[in-house]
């Protein structure tokens, strides 16, 4: 059987190429005629070749250090060893496809100049312009990248752009340790608690527990925090009951989570680590992370995310005081912890009779299901409904049936006044949307029957064109004016600035279905807030 | 001339080249590759 051979981009950092591991082993269980070769960053892929090796046919790693080799190379040099170093290992392919799961500028210019005639994600045309052509990677750019209402966990949106179908989880060891890991480090200041508060944590689990000890896991970098906190006068009681497991080779670290009862940490690379064979997980999110996306690929796990209208915010955001860290209790984290190694369920019942409604006032906690194929995370706990979490709802009802045509069911809640009046502006925002949208597909048809014909008017075309530039620009003055309805607009201008044609009837042809596709969203989500709202005479015409 | 000289030339050159319409060979890419993962090498910590 001649294989077919896929090229995987995935040059972001160690949780992303664990999870493209994850996404990568469900395709060549499902797909035995393909082999896998996958281009990473070898400070990020060297590590992980206990999960690379046997599942790619081959790791090709991008290291600068072997290109620019002294202060004194000069440009041609540094491009003879790039290519030396990197590209002929890459000639050695015959590529089938391309899928770029890497959304960064390098990772464009690298997808541009491997050799395929099947390019997926984020490539450049011959000018430069970023290109983008199938839906999965116009949905990122325009979600993942700039919005924080994206529904869809980043597994699954790999999963889906590499086709893959079902979910399969490994089960976690059987064996019973008395163990936990915790990993309390982060790539940014914003995602992680401070010292004290993983000391007040740990001074607390073990105090309750005393059957149980702890690995506290760190990269080398993190040897002095680590010394900190084990060191406090705290812990000093405990200090027998700590094992450290710092500067450690992430196939130990793996190890060593796999052997643990439970790993509790933030969004990290270790959390990516125990989600391979479901090890329970309890993930503090906090600052930028962005819990949808972030939250590790698992039926095992629990992520507790701050209630404040700020988070998750962003990485240009400066902040000072991170007031979502204390949303966050550690007495809160330690109860599920010792709750989940009892073995007790934990669901609205557990929160209400065993846990102060002190601690539940400024989180929400979220459990991952797979019901509908792929991940979605459902509160947990008693909790009032916001309008972002509403319209991340309708979000994944809209996207789940465009890209995939899967329905879905989900219940609707019974929203505050404040939310409801939150819904219904962004209703009006959704007609404003309709009536653009409609003007869009009155001139985009124009510009076919124009297009069409044997001599085409240009200039008239070319007034349709503007035309359509105008809607363009009421269309952003409507997504900032209504911020929830950006997902809708920016997906549209990322699909509009792909649109496929050879020629400017083909392309205006493509633009066209677009329109109507957005026209589509705008009354679904004009139906959804209306039935939500139970205004069931509201409806859009077209 | 630095290396970092070298590529700021040469993506003014490039840049210069597609303002004309010339479109990207092989190499001119390689030095917006190199380029591109040089500036985010030192964005991405572990």
């Amino acid at each position: 059987m001649i294989k077919k051979t896929i090229a995987l981009i995935q040059i972001t950092r160690i949780g992303d190429v664990i999870q493209t591991c994850i996404a990568a082993d469900q395709l060549k269980r499902e797909q035995k005629d393909i082999e896998l070769v996958l281009i990473t960053r070898k400070k990020f892929g060297k590590g992980l070749e206990f999960l690379t090796k046997g599942l790619f046919k081959e790791v090709i790693y991008i290291d600068l250090k072997d290109y620019i080799k002294s202060k004194n190379d000069n440009l041609e040099s540094v491009i003879d060893n790039f290519d030396t170093s990197f590209f002929h290992k890459l000639e050695k392919h015959r590529f089938d496809a391309v899928i770029n799961l890497s959304f960064s500028k390098s990772s464009s210019y690298l997808c541009q100049l491997i050799k395929s005639s099947n390019k997926l994600g984020l490539t450049r045309n011959k000018q430069g312009q970023v290109a983008i052509n199938d839906q999965w990677s116009q949905y990122v750019y325009a979600n993942v990248q700039n919005g924080t209402l994206n529904t869809f966990n980043l597994v699954d949106i790999f999963k889906f752009m590499l086709g893959t179908k079902e979910t399969v989880f490994k089960g976690c060891s059987e064996e019973s340790s008395n163990t936990i890991s915790i990993h309390p480090f982060a790539s940014q200041k914003k995602k992680m608690w401070g010292n004290h508060k993983w000391v007040e944590f740990i001074y607390k689990f073990l105090k309750d527990n005393p059957d149980y000890t702890i690995n506290l896991i760190g990269a080398e970098s993190d040897a002095e925090q680590v010394s900190k906190m084990i060191n406090s006068s705290t812990l000093t009681n405990f200090q027998e009951r700590i094992n450290t497991v710092v500067g450690e080779s992430l196939e130990f670290v793996y190890q060593t989570i796999n052997q643990s009862r439970l790993l509790v940490c933030h969004d990290s690379m270790a959390s990516h680590l125990a989600a391979i064979n479901t090890v329970p997980t309890i993930v503090l999110s906090l600052g930028v992370v962005r819990p949808n996306e972030t939250t590790p690929y698992s039926n095992n796990v629990l992520n507790l995310v701050p209630k404040r209208s700020c988070f998750p915010c962003t990485i240009q955001t400066k902040c000072d005081l991170l007031p979502c860290h204390k949303d966050i209790n550690h007495q809160l984290v330690s109860k599920l912890t010792s709750a989940i190694l009892n073995g007790s369920e934990i669901n609205a019942e557990f929160f209400s009779k065993e846990v102060s409604p002190f601690f539940m006032e400024s989180v929400d906690i979220y459990a991952s299901n797979f019901e509908n194929g792929f991940m979605e995370l459902s509160k947990i706990n008693e909790s009032s409904f916001t309008s972002q979490n509403m319209m991340e709802t309708y979000y994944k009802i809209i996207w789940s049936y465009f890209f995939k045509e899967i329905e879905i069911n989900t219940f609707i809640p019974t929203l505050s006044d404040t939310v409801k009046k939150d819904l219904y502006n962004n209703r009006e925002g959704v007609k404003y949307l309709f009536e653009l949208i409609n003007f869009g597909l009155k001139f985009s048809n124009a510009i076919v029957n124009a297009a069409a014909d044997i001599n085409p008017d240009y200039n008239l075309i070319n007034e349709y064109v503007a035309k359509l530039g105008e809607i363009d620009k009421l269309l952003t003055l409507t997504k900032n004016t209504y911020p929830q309805l950006q997902p809708v607009v920016d997906y549209f201008y990322v699909a509009k600035a792909n649109v496929a044609g050879r020629n400017i009837k083909e392309i205006s042809e493509n633009s066209l279905l677009l329109y109507y596709s957005l026209n589509n969203m705008c009354k679904v989500l004009y139906d959804l807030i209306s039935s939500t709202l139970k205004d069931e005479g509201a409806h859009l015409e077209s | 001339m630095s290396i970092q000289d070298e590529i700021h030339q040469a993506l003014r050159e490039i840049e210069s080249t597609l303002i004309k319409n010339i479109d990207l060979n092989d190499h001119r890419s390689k030095v917006l590759l190199l380029a591109a993962l040089i500036e985010e090498e030192g964005q991405l910590n572990d």
